[in-house]
């Protein structure tokens, strides 16, 4: 089922030689070029600490480049996210305490302004459980699934998913993957994981960040496979082999 | 329309022990001075207390008798109209609970800062519940606090007291929300120390004169605009008293305040608008 984008449709993404940091002279980030076509599913694959949580806070328009040009659907990051909306689940997610999921719900579909959809925002999301009990009270899965819901609250054209995979049980990774495999094509997806089993069946091209450099790696023929990208993985420098 | 039911039902649901345990303050306020002769045990006891200062002897044991017999009585209204005045005021302040500085720090601003709505229009709307739910809140406790039967000298100052608490709890309810949306953390508890020091500022500029200066007389002039209007609340409420004139003056300085802290608001979310987290 396709759903319907209200911004134009999936976004494509240029970056052109960004820096990217925290403190003077000290770039996590430096010299990165890249296009992401629209529709496109990217695993952002490296090490700890490697910056891959600082690119996606760079493209939600958060941290300013401190060189370079990073550019969504020609927009500046922070211009496109307050037009458009993006879809965003943090690496740890924070949701605000004492609060009811169906209250959270309820203003994230405000906020989402028209074309948001609780219903199937929580079925992509696979948040089937009673949502009329305390945030509080929810496991970590049920937290990240809560996230995942007021994130997908309106069809948008980018979807950052920062370790998506952190906190859910076997199962619900697998119906994540069959999830980004029902929207993908709608929006285009930058998806940040060390399991390396499913960004191999989910993602078109993987971007390997080591040590604040960036390296695109093209699908081989026969596809990704986990021994393929653990072989990439293994040869950064970062890596522990 | 939603953001701010949402808020409502979220405010009311978190607050419901604090605004119970006030409003029970003021249920006991009612019974109190209506079921016990509280003016007269409080006019009986000062009264000795006068006689003792004026005379500068010991009561006699029929005085002594007396005050013990209702020094019960006048405690329990003392510690009862207290902790109504007091827990209202509080209330209002916890009331928005810090609800900007929080979600920006604990990065859960990124629930509503990915979504196109400005985060200035979406914590406004959460505001203008939060205020919704205080002002409900405060009504609630003022009514039934009114029905209670005031002594002797409290009448006047106890009918115009609950009011007044009403204002002040609506303008400390906008102070919270100004201070937590600068990202300032702990507004509650700054906004009160802000309240009780504009108290102490307040009697101190009642007592003692400003000296005949040119400076003086700007200082004089210039702080009731930056203190919280505790006396200009005190003046505007005189109004609704039978015979006494409005006071335009103090209305438009309670305007004022309710108007800056909302700017101050404005202000403080249009800066997280710009740049949602601090990293």
């Amino acid at each position: 089922m396709q759903a319907t984008t209200l911004n134009g449709g999936p976004a494509e993404l240029k970056l052109r030689e960004l820096d990217v940091g925290y403190q003077r002279g000290r770039p996590v980030l430096a010299g990165l070029s890249l296009d992401v076509v629209p529709g496109e599913v990217l695993a952002v694959v490296g090490p700890n600490g490697s910056g891959k949580t600082t690119l996606f806070r760079t493209l939600l328009g958060v941290l300013a480049p401190v060189g370079g040009e990073a550019s969504i659907a020609g927009a500046t990051p922070a211009n496109y996210r307050r037009r458009h909306g993006v879809g965003y689940l943090a690496e740890d997610t924070a949701l605000p305490p004492g609060w009811i999921c169906d209250g959270l719900l309820t203003m994230a579909e405000s906020a989402s302004g028209p074309g948001a959809d609780i219903g199937r925002a929580c079925r992509l999301a696979g948040v089937d459980y009673d949502t009329g009990v305390l945030v509080d009270k929810l496991s970590k899965g049920m937290r990240r699934r809560l996230a995942l819901a007021m994130a997908l609250m309106r069809p948008t054209g980018l979807l950052f998913l920062d370790e998506p995979e952190s906190g859910l049980d076997p199962g619900q990774r697998i119906r994540l993957r069959r999830q980004v495999e029902e929207i993908r094509g709608d929006m285009t997806i930058l998806v940040a994981s060390h399991d390396l089993g499913e960004l191999a069946m989910m993602s078109d091209r993987v971007l390997l960040i080591d040590e604040g450099r960036g390296r695109v790696v093209e699908q081989p023929a026969e596809g990704f496979t986990r021994e393929f990208l653990e072989a990439e993985f293994l040869g950064l420098e970062g890596a522990v082999s | 329309m939603n953001i701010i039911k949402a808020s409502i039902r979220n405010a009311v649901r978190r607050k419901w022990k604090f605004a119970l345990v006030v409003f029970l303050c003021g249920v006991g306020l009612v019974v109190l001075t209506n079921v016990y002769q509280v003016g007269d045990a409080l006019e009986r006891v000062g009264e000795i207390n006068e006689s003792m200062q004026s005379s500068g002897e010991p009561p006699s044991d029929e005085e002594v008798r007396e005050v013990a017999r209702n020094a019960g009585l006048v405690f329990l209204f003392g510690a009862l109209a207290f902790l109504f005045t007091f827990g209202t005021t509080l209330l209002a302040f916890v009331m928005p609970g810090g609800v900007v500085a929080n979600e920006r720090r604990s990065t859960a601003i990124m629930l509503w800062a990915q979504h196109p709505m400005p985060l200035t229009s979406f914590y406004l709307q959460r505001y203008a519940g939060i205020q919704v739910a205080t002002v409900a809140a405060l009504l609630i406790i003022g009514l039934t606090a009114s029905l209670a039967s005031f002594p002797g000298e409290f009448g006047a100052s106890g009918a115009r007291g609950i009011p007044s608490t009403f204002l002040e709890g609506v303008l400390a309810c906008a102070v919270s929300f100004g201070i937590s949306a600068l990202a300032i953390r702990r507004a509650a508890f700054f906004g009160f120390v802000y309240y009780l020091g504009s108290s102490f500022v307040g009697e101190l500029m009642g007592d003692i004169p400003p000296p005949p200066t040119a400076l003086g007389e700007f200082v004089a002039a210039a702080v009731p605009f930056l203190i919280f209007p505790t006396q200009e609340i005190w003046n505007l409420v005189g109004g609704f008293e039978s015979g006494v004139a409005w006071d335009w003056g103090a209305t438009g300085m309670i305007v004022y305040h309710f108007v800056l802290w909302t700017a101050v608001a404005w202000l403080g979310l249009r800066r997280l608008d710009r740049r949602p987290v601090k990293l």
